[in-house]
């Protein structure tokens, strides 16, 4: 059967593109996550962290959700500046708000949308969707006074413990300025391996989809007003892209499909794909993720429809 | 798997998230297929038109064309780009007379969707300008001026570096050449008020000049004359190029680097392009759509003037024969490949210019030198078989040229010259033919063109 090796031989070499493509584009950005990680750990405390957020669960999500602007990573790198923030303290609902949120509500996303959309509902749409919806799935995680129940337990915030007469956290004798940077790269290269697993795990699967289901399959689809908006955010899912570019792709879309759909793709994408659903799993418990694809999906799903059914965008 | 109330709650949250997905899908589409806004935006348009409308989604091209009016009623055809439908009026839309488009409730999108309401738009035909090239006496550059009077208006800056300019069908831009500091040509494109003037094509040493616009407006035609060998050795000879003005992208006509070209001028339908071929001293007549040729041997170095129907070219040839040369006028007919004298032993006839072809295709304009009037030419009107000859304009003092048809053939613009001034410069003044007369425009400007 030459003929049915051939084309096994071509869709392996789709599939190593495909893979090869997904990585490069991603590492980059986890290694610029791993390494703000790796700042955060050793140049704040948890008394920093607790000045800036507030006490309020609703608050924490809000201040959470804008937490990208100062901390600009994609997707990839979230996930593990999100576990040290919340190792150092950060309430779940903020850590969960700047997870959702950060990979859109940061200047690079926010130029690239702008340069490819322009100032207009897309680009406002995006923004204001993902700050929603990042900050509704915060609070609805702010119910949930058992972190250990939603996290995995070397994502659990230090317990300090002990005598009552001793501060929550000790002042550490201050270390050069060199000591504390080779701690950042240590913290950064070992955080950069461990979730990096979970990256090649997910571009491989992401890469699998690609090559035998074909994005021309999902396109082909009806673009119609609910059809339009479920094939765009199966299409992100999907695509696995980083946040930094997927401007350009959606903008490829925006003559064939309805707006509605872009933005469920601009916001949804960022939030869930296959190879952050990975990394999740490095973080939290199996359900907390399902909760973290499911609440966004049908948030991003009810506002993409509700989008092309009922304005002029 | 034991859930507490965070997941009771989170379950909640998911439930009423797909009830509120299901509530607005039964409630639904409360806004159907429909259209955008109206193109151009503000609804100004030239005579040729086009009038479009831009739609949020992709339409059925037969749903929407059934059910679009216009009022006053013209007949016209359509055509698409992407979301954009666009209404090209078959005759030239009157001007100040606002034209109301309807487009009736029930057209369909390509994803289902269905227009629920009549829309309406409105579509003011604005009255034409006049562009030419100001001044002889001072920097080269491209004007405007109302074609019924008033204050000029400059349209590019460029310190007289303007070499020549064509304006687009529906009036909407202007595509001019400017001598770079290579001293190529390359060109440019603004608005019809001079706005946003951007580089359409960087030409180097090569000088791209003589453009002319497609009426379907999606192509520019120019001749390209590539550089000399060695800095300051002349330039190679011409050949016509196109470039598209939206994507500036360009390629030769003829891929035989052979074929020369100079002057294009494309027919009224856009099918054709007549440009003048020096190595082989004819007028090449080009269908784009089918690539069929008709060559048409002359003397003159002119292209000539394409009839409305897009089949026939008016041209002139000189003859040789006898020991007095004489200018003579022809019609090729391309459909039929066949050349019929028009016009040439008339005995108070002298020289002929290119003619002009009215927009109706009842008359000819052209530039005639009689026998008896010295050296000055006067506008002349005649029907196509040289009846019904008169002359326009009377002046002995002036030679006229520069004529062009206005879109409802009821006005020619054009230039003059005095004769016996020193120092003359040219004039542009608008003949109106319902009252003969000449209305002077601006006393210092040349190569007038129409700006519908």
């Amino acid at each position: 059967m030459p003929l049915s090796w051939t084309a096994l031989a071509e869709q392996l070499g789709t599939f190593t593109t495909v893979f090869l493509g997904i990585f490069v584009e991603a590492a980059p950005f986890l290694m610029l996550g791993t390494l703000a990680s790796g700042l955060v750990e050793v140049f704040f405390n948890q008394n920093d962290l607790s000045r800036l957020v507030p006490r309020n669960p609703l608050g924490a999500a809000v201040v959470g959700s804008v937490m990208g602007l100062v901390f600009p990573v994609c997707e990839c790198g979230v996930v593990p500046l999100t576990r040290r923030l919340v190792r150092k303290g950060l309430p779940l609902s903020a850590g969960v708000a700047f997870l959702l949120a950060a990979p859109v509500f940061n200047p690079i996303v926010i130029a690239s949308t702008l340069a490819a959309f322009g100032p207009g509902p897309v680009l406002y749409g995006r923004l204001g969707l993902s700050l929603l919806i990042a900050v509704s799935t915060g609070a609805v995680f702010a119910f949930q006074r058992h972190p250990e129940r939603l996290l995995l337990a070397a994502s659990l915030p230090g317990v300090s413990g002990g005598s009552h007469d001793l501060p929550v956290a000790l002042p550490a004798p201050r270390a050069p300025l060199a000591s504390r940077l080779g701690r950042v790269l240590t913290i950064a290269v070992d955080e950069f391996f461990e979730m990096g697993r979970y990256l090649v795990m997910g571009g491989l699967l992401a890469a699998l989809m690609q090559t035998f289901l074909p994005q021309s399959v999902l396109l082909g689809v009806s673009a119609g007003p609910v059809v339009s908006v479920l094939v765009l955010v199966a299409l992100a899912v999907l695509l696995s892209i980083c946040s930094t570019v997927d401007a350009f792709i959606a903008l490829a879309f925006a003559g064939t499909f309805t707006t509605g759909s872009l933005l469920a793709f601009l916001v949804f994408g960022p939030m869930v794909d296959i190879k952050s659903t990975l990394m999740f799993l490095g973080v939290f418990k199996r359900r907390t993720v399902a909760y973290l694809i499911l609440l966004p999906l049908l948030m991003s799903l009810l506002a993409g429809i509700f989008i092309n059914l009922n304005t002029t965008w | 798997m034991r859930f507490d109330r965070f997941d009771y709650l989170v379950w909640s949250v998911l439930a009423a998230l797909t009830l509120a997905i299901g509530g607005v899908i039964l409630a639904g589409d409360r806004v159907g297929a429909r259209v955008a806004q109206a193109l151009p935006a503000g609804g100004e348009i030239g005579a040729y038109g086009p009038l479009g409308l831009q739609f949020a989604q992709t339409m059925r091209a037969e749903t929407v064309e059934t059910r679009f009016e216009i009022d006053p009623p013209v007949p016209g055809a359509f055509s698409w780009e992407a979301d954009q439908l666009w209404f090209t009026p078959a005759q030239p839309l009157q001007p100040g007379v606002t034209y109301t488009v309807r487009l009736q409730p029930g057209a369909l999108a390509r994803d289902g969707r269905e227009s629920k309401q009549t829309w309406t738009g409105q579509y003011r035909v604005r009255a034409p300008w006049v562009v030419y090239m100001a001044s002889v006496s001072g920097p080269r550059e491209v004007w405007r001026v109302p074609a019924t009077g008033g204050s000029p208006e400059q349209l590019t800056f460029t310190e007289g570096r303007v070499y020549d300019f064509a304006v687009a069908p529906d009036g909407e831009q202007i595509v001019y050449s400017v001598v770079n500091p290579q001293n190529g040509a390359d060109l440019w494109l603004m608005g019809r008020a001079g706005e946003n003037p951007r580089q359409l094509l960087n030409c180097g040493a090569d000088l791209c000049t003589v453009p002319a616009w497609a009426p379907t407006a999606g192509r520019i035609a120019y001749s390209r004359e590539p550089a000399g060998l060695t800095p300051g050795s002349p330039n190679g000879p011409p050949r016509v190029w196109t470039v598209d003005p939206l994507s500036g992208q360009t390629a030769p006509l003829y891929q035989d680097s052979q074929i020369l070209g100079y002057g294009p001028v494309w027919s009224p339908d856009g099918r054709r392009l007549a440009f003048f071929d020096g190595s082989s001293s004819s007028i090449r007549m080009l269908d784009v759509t089918t690539s069929r040729e008709m060559l048409v041997k002359t003397l003159m170095g002119t292209v000539g003037a394409w009839a409305p129907d897009g089949q026939r070219l008016v041209y002139n040839d000189m003859n040789l024969e006898t020991g007095r040369p004489y200018v003579t006028l022809a019609v090729a007919d391309f459909d039929a490949q066949t050349l019929t004298p028009l016009l040439g032993q008339e005995p108070n006839w002298a020289d002929y210019s290119v003619p002009a072809w009215s927009p109706d295709g009842a008359w000819l304009a052209l530039g005639l030198r009689a026998a008896t009037s010295g050296p000055t030419k006067q506008i002349w009107l005649m029907r196509p078989d040289g009846s019904e000859a008169r002359a326009v304009t009377d002046d002995a003092l002036y030679t006229f040229g520069g004529y062009r048809w206005d879109p409802w053939g009821t006005a020619l613009v054009l230039q003059r010259f005095e004769m016996n001034k020193p120092y003359a410069t040219p004039e542009v003044l608008v003949w109106t033919a319902a009252t003969n007369t000449l209305l002077p425009l601006v006393p210092d400007g040349s190569t007038p063109e129409w700006l519908p």
